[in-house]
């Protein structure tokens, strides 16, 4: 009944709406406490049951909005809810500027009234597969040492990780390198830091972060699997601030400022302090330190015009030499980084046309040296991008974006010893087109239809590729309604994935064709007890050539020629990479309450992924490592003092958060090894092999690929937050457990030997992960 | 919302007990019986030393004296081979196998195990005539100066190795003030001597045009004071990816991978067939 209500009432408008006159609502939503845009925040016009979200701007438009009084609502997670009346004049400018105040000493749990957005409006609005986070629920979330974006993304469901080692985000099966993370617009090829342990987003800096871990749209392409995007502050407009934390491997900084009517500044830098303390003192503990930075400045040039200014660099830094006070001894060297930086000017054309530019820059490299067995690695890849996105708003019922971009990737390998010369460098193009258009054909219905074209170009060939994209939302009632999207994808950048050692990207070639991937998903979304999302997802995804390093590698790949000291050298990249196919499939279940002295998420995740690669498994399929069927993420973080205490009263009391996160995974595939034999490396070497007093030296050989499945992984973590405001500055003392069960989750199996009486017996010992890891630290806010 | 903190109170306790522990590995059943091939033949040199072993099963005792098949169907090109128990292996009995340069020859092997009957057969060819080492004897080297050895490459042939074997390892000649691990007296025991003791080098991928190839053994080869013989061989494509792939299983992470075997047709034989040409070296390392 209630939908034939709306539809006519849908009707009525649009009756209306063609007869009577009709203007825009358009505006901007802020941070009332430092006058920072508001990204992805919900306006709604009660009476008309349709709404905006906010863009990167902090600017949104209803377009086509009848002559007349309303009310309009804002809200955003980790805000209180506001709500405007305005009458809309077809002669007027019809702007409303909505100042959000942060929840900090909000007391009441959000109550749905007439006046604010829908728990299952907001979801509506929401794309398929989307979740989003902010700086708050990031650093909610119980880590290792210090708060991490990626580790915290690995809670989400549909988003798995290898190991307590790694911040690598597994996206529904998919493998990291075919995850695109954007920094403020900008690239970042390489996202982690410490060989995986961290990644490089400095959480202090990050004002939110989307994941779209599936079936996104037509303004999003060049990898198969996921989108990350992350925008940093802008600064404070309205005064100084400045955030500092210590923890026990590092420390940050964090310092924002207005410039007058100009605009505002941000700062960041973090950086480990491993080098200066511990490795002092103790031999075996290496040189070695991370750090990375960032700098953003905005420019307020109107209320058509902002130009935001970026940039971010990070740095790895290894150096090894046991025995410092011999130059001949042995020595590793390493290093590794990114280095972004992004000019994005945004424009309101009209009310109802909004474009973006971006001019952006990304540079990861590594370089490596172990000089007692000469050998030398030098690796970069360099991305520069130009890209236009436009949006356009015609009706209520229609919206269009369209745009476009040209990237100029310049990469460069070397690869120095004395047996052999790698040298391979490139200059490649990616040229994309988009468009796309959202209809609402009834207030039932959304549909999202877009089409992405690439041209992707190196002086040897040409690849061109199209991808339809569709997103389909219907409302079932007022509480829920279902999703359903897909698309064609396609990837040109390949990603070598070596363990400790930093990644190296090469892109498509004539040797190396670029990726496609095929994603259907189909979601139904409700709104459970005012406050509650339950989010329910399957999905199906098919991959066509995805690449794996060729371990053996050296004997696939015949050399290109020889250098005057009669080397073998590489120019290409044409043995480096196994070809494959897969397939993935699976169902989320996701509950989530982001609002009141309760938050967190309990989530649910079945997925099955197979491979099928002609050289691997003797062609059978298999699942790959990071394949793990069954994964359970129950997040939650307490107000202590709102749930057990006396209600907060003013911004100078003190309160007491206590987090949680615990895991369940099914165990990694692995290949054990099926059985041991003897031969020896050459023949000379048999005899001397079994006339010893020792183990004779066996070999292993593999059974069925990734046929065992490892221990259910298991974790909780917990920690346990002090705030205190001051009338100026707030203190944050922070202490975290990370696997206060103190579980071995298993890293991998090693095989021991050992001779009982004459015979040989074989003994498997678990390498495990992190043990219990206890931290503490400090956050100040002045 | 007290009741529902007092719930989750509850489900966390449960999950601190359940996060605990020290999961444990029982690894499945994964042998399947394979014929161990390990056989070389060199041109000009008689057919021996063919040896036919067979696969074990891991986390089970396994008497070393079983292991040997000494009732395996072995042909040549056709020609049977018959075991010798003097040196646990196969080889021409009648002497009238003639090994020739740049020739290919096929080994098959028939052969029961675990009840299970077995068959496999793999293919060489020869290097061509041509290699040779220059100087057989390189007399003593002081501990840290450079260890090169040169020689005349064969036509075709652009895999090379060369086995680096302490005559005298023990633990008194272990060169413990070394520049990679330096190792305390003491710390260093015979169990320790199979580690270091054989090493070898690999020249992948040469330029086989030019009339002479040198290659130096690395510190890292050489962990005794004391003689050494070196062999070096001319090798095949499946001498190649033994070398290179066969115990080259494991990575970094403990995880398998498969080794190049494909000179192996049905998938029944493991290990290596292969052929090569080789040529001794000897030198002696003082401190």
């Amino acid at each position: 009944m209630q939908r034939i209500t709306r539809t006519a009432l849908f009707v009525v408008l649009a009756f209306v709406g063609a007869r009577a006159q009709t203007a825009n609502i358009s505006g901007f939503v802020y941070d009332a406490s430092n006058g920072e845009a508001l990204v992805g925040a919900n306006v709604y016009v009660n009476e008309l049951q349709f709404g905006a979200s906010t863009n990167l701007s902090g600017y949104f438009v209803v377009p086509g909005v009848p002559t007349g009084d309303y009310v309009v609502s804002c809200s955003y997670v980790g805000y209180e809810s506001q709500s405007e009346k305005v009458t809309v004049s077809a002669s007027a400018e019809n702007s409303i500027t909505f100042e959000l105040a942060p929840q900090e000493v909000t007391t009441e749990e959000v109550v749905v009234t007439a006046d604010s957005i829908r728990t299952s409006e907001k979801l509506f609005v929401k794309e398929v597969s989307k979740m989003e986070l902010t700086l708050e629920q990031i650093n909610r979330v119980p880590q290792a040492v210090e708060a991490d974006l990626l580790r915290t993304l690995q809670t989400m469901p549909g988003v798995t990780a290898v190991s307590d080692f790694s911040s690598a985000l597994y996206v529904r099966g998919g493998t990291p390198d075919q995850n695109l993370f954007l920094m403020d617009g900008a690239d970042v090829y390489n996202p982690e830091h410490a060989f995986g342990i961290f990644s490089t987003f400095n959480t202090n800096a990050i004002k939110k972060v989307e994941i779209s871990k599936g079936g996104f749209g037509a303004e999003y392409g060049g990898r198969l699997s996921s989108v990350l995007d992350v925008v940093n502050d802008d600064g404070n407009r309205k005064e100084f601030e400045g955030t500092v934390n210590v923890s026990m491997i590092s420390g940050s900084a964090t310092l924002q400022a207005p410039m007058g009517d100009l605009g505002s500044i941000s700062a960041s830098f973090r950086r480990t302090y491993i080098d200066q303390t511990l490795a002092k003192a103790i031999d075996d503990i290496p040189a070695y330190y991370f750090y990375d930075g960032n700098v953003k400045a905005f420019f307020d040039l109107g209320r058509n015009d902002k130009l935001s200014v970026s940039f971010f660099t990070s740095k790895d830094d290894l150096d090894m030499k046991p025995r410092s006070d011999d130059e001949n001894a042995f020595e590793f060297d390493y290093n590794w980084g990114n280095m972004t930086g992004s000019a994005n000017w945004r424009h309101i054309f009209t009310d109802q046309l909004f474009a973006s530019f971006w001019l952006t820059g990304s540079r990861f490299e590594s370089d490596m040296e172990l000089e007692i067995m000469d050998m030398y690695e030098d690796n970069y890849l360099s991305d520069y991008t130009f890209k236009a996105a436009l949006e356009y708003y015609p009706s209520q019922s229609l919206n269009l974006k369209f745009g476009g971009e040209q990237k100029l990737f310049h990469e460069m390998y070397k690869f120095d010893t004395d047996f052999n010369y790698v040298d391979v460098e490139n200059n490649k193009q990616l040229s994309t087109l988009y468009a796309s258009s959202t209809w609402r054909p009834t207030p039932l219905w959304e549909i999202d239809l877009g089409a992405r074209g690439y041209m992707f170009s190196d002086p040897d060939t040409t690849i061109m590729n199209g991808e339809p994209r569709l997103t389909v939302k219907y409302r079932l009632d007022e509480f829920s309604s279902v999703k359903a999207a897909g698309g064609y994808y396609h990837q040109y950048m390949h990603r070598i994935p070596r363990l400790f050692l930093a990644s190296i990207w090469a892109g498509a070639s004539k040797h190396v064709p670029e990726s496609s991937g095929i994603h259907a998903i189909l979601g139904y979304q409700r709104e459970v007890a005012g406050v509650y999302q339950l989010e329910l997802e399957a999905y199906w995804k098919h991959y066509k050539n995805l690449f794996t390093f060729n371990e053996h590698t050296g004997v696939d790949a015949p050399p290109d020629g020889y250098d005057e000291r009669g080397r073998p050298m590489y120019t290409d990249l044409e043995n480096i990479f196994l070809k494959g196919n897969g397939n993935s499939y699976g169902v989320e279940a996701m509950l989530r309450k982001d609002v009141g002295a309760i938050t967190g998420w309990l989530s649910y995740a079945y997925s099955r992924t197979l491979h099928d690669f002609p050289t691997i498994n003797r062609s059978e399929e298999f699942p790959p490592r990071h394949d793990r069927e069954h994964v359970v993420n129950a997040v939650a973080n307490f107000n202590l003092t709102r749930l057990f205490g006396d209600e907060p009263t003013s911004k100078t009391d003190a309160t007491w958060n206590f987090g949680t996160s615990f895991v369940f995974a099914s165990g990694q595939p692995i290949t054990t090894a099926g059985s041991a034999y003897f031969v020896s490396s050459l023949p000379d070497q048999r005899d001397l092999v079994f006339d010893d007093k020792s183990v004779p030296n066996y070999t292993l050989y593999p059974g069925e690929i990734n046929d065992y499945r490892m221990p259910p992984y298991m974790r909780l973590d917990v920690s346990l937050t002090y705030t205190k405001n001051y009338e100026t500055w707030t203190l944050e003392p922070y202490l975290q457990i990370f696997n206060v069960g103190y579980r071995r989750n298993v890293w991998y199996i090693q095989y021991n030997e050992k001779l009982e009486d004459g015979a040989l017996k074989q003994e498997v010992e678990n390498i495990t992960m992190l043990p219990i890891l206890p931290s503490l630290g400090v956050k100040i806010k002045f | 919302m007290k009741r529902l903190a007092q719930l989750f109170l509850v489900a966390l306790v449960g999950a601190a007990f359940f996060s605990c522990g020290d999961p444990t590995i029982e690894i499945d059943d994964a042998y399947e019986p394979k014929i161990v091939v390990e056989a070389y033949v060199y041109p000009e040199r008689p057919v021996e030393k063919i040896h036919i072993t067979r696969n074990f099963p891991l986390n089970e005792r396994l008497d070393l004296s079983t292991f040997i098949v000494d009732d395996a169907t072995v042909l040549l090109d056709g020609a049977p081979l018959v075991f010798d128990a003097a040196t646990q292996s196969y080889k021409d009995a009648s002497g009238a196998l003639a090994i020739d340069y740049d020739t290919e020859y096929t080994l098959e092997v028939t052969a029961t195990i675990d009840g299970v009957e077995l068959y496999d057969k793999a293919t060489t060819r020869t290097p061509k005539a041509g290699f040779e080492v220059d100087q057989s004897d390189m007399g003593t080297v002081k501990y840290g100066d450079e260890i090169v050895y040169t020689y005349t490459p064969s036509d075709g042939t652009d895999f090379y190795a060369a086995s680096v074997i302490a005559d005298s390892a023990s633990v008194e000649t272990f060169i413990y003030d070394n520049n990679y691990f330096p190792t305390e007296e003491g710390d260093f025991d015979e169990t320790g001597i199979n580690r270091w003791v054989i090493q070898y080098v690999i020249d992948l991928n040469i330029d086989y045009t030019q009339p002479k190839i040198s290659k130096e053994i690395e510190g890292t080869e050489t962990w005794f004071y004391g003689p050494y013989t070196t062999v070096v061989y001319a090798g095949d494509d499946n001498m190649m990816k033994w070398l290179m792939t066969g115990k080259n299983v494991q990575q970094m992470d403990g995880n398998f991978l498969e080794p190049r075997m494909e000179y192996f047709e049905t998938g029944d034989a493991i290990g290596v067939f292969g052929s090569a040409i080789a040529d001794t070296i000897r030198f002696r390392i003082v401190p």
